[in-house]
């Protein structure tokens, strides 16, 4: 499981960005490798079509399978139902993702 | 799945069951039931900002149909506004689309994509999960 996680900085305990396209970064988790890394969304700025391009790159770049968030919008909701795309959604932006999400 | 004629499709589980009117000392009232389909039409026309021929289309129902639900959604916010009732979000004909699920412990929702059997929370493993679905109906 690789799972994309909107957050609000770079830093090692970011909370979570309230919208997903327009998150200025991404925490990338992966479960089988015990692995994290966060990226910068180049399309958080974007005019239009943001919500696709970061879909995009987070699928065919970044190889997610997996969306959390606390909110995702429309059209990444609607892409990642028709990819099959693993979501899920959590209330708690302050969340300490890495405990939860990486292995012990 | 087949489903009954004008059964609404909603994309998301709700976050909340219902609301609570804050700093009203009067008697508690009577809550006011927005069902389902009456959540989405407000969350796609107003939060979404989608025409009502596009929200339709997402809920898979009629424009005029789309129209009396959001009709009696806006009445009952008012309600709810205006004489502080507690507000629950509950039943309806409206469908989740897709199969949906809820952790007693870490409280996260997460849906079922590839159909597999669900035994446990997928973030925090705990086995107590809920499924969404038949409890919103
Ligand atoms: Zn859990």
């Amino acid at each position: 499981m690789r799972i994309a996680i909107p957050v609000r900085e770079a830093a090692e305990d970011s909370g979570l960005s309230l919208k997903f396209s327009r998150s200025p970064w991404f925490l990338i988790i992966d479960r089988e490798k015990n692995t994290r890394e966060t990226i910068r969304n180049p399309y958080a700025e974007e005019k239009v079509m943001a919500g696709s391009r970061i879909f995009n790159m987070l699928i065919n770049e970044m190889k997610v399978d997996t969306f959390m968030a606390f909110e995702l919008g429309l059209k990444v909701q609607q892409m990642a139902v028709k990819n099959k795309i693993q979501l899920i959604i959590t209330d708690n932006t302050e969340l300490n993702l890495k405990d939860k999400l990486l292995k012990h | 799945m087949a489903r009954p004629r004008q059964t609404s499709i909603v994309q998301i589980p709700p976050r909340v069951k219902g609301f609570i009117p804050f700093a009203y000392y009067g008697k508690v009232r009577e809550p006011i039931k927005l069902n389902l389909e009456e959540y989405e039409a407000i969350r796609l026309l107003d939060y979404e900002d989608l025409s009502q021929t596009q929200a339709a289309e997402f809920m898979d129902i009629s424009r005029p149909t789309l129209t009396r639900i959001y009709d009696r959604a806006r009445k009952k916010m008012a309600l709810v506004l205006t004489e502080a009732h507690q507000l629950l979000i509950e039943g309806g004909k409206a469908l989740l689309e897709g199969e949906w699920y809820e952790c007693s412990k870490c409280r996260c929702r997460f849906n079922n994509p590839q159909s597999k059997p669900v035994a446990a929370c997928i973030v925090c493993d705990n086995p107590d999960v809920t499924r969404l679905n038949s409890c919103m109906q």
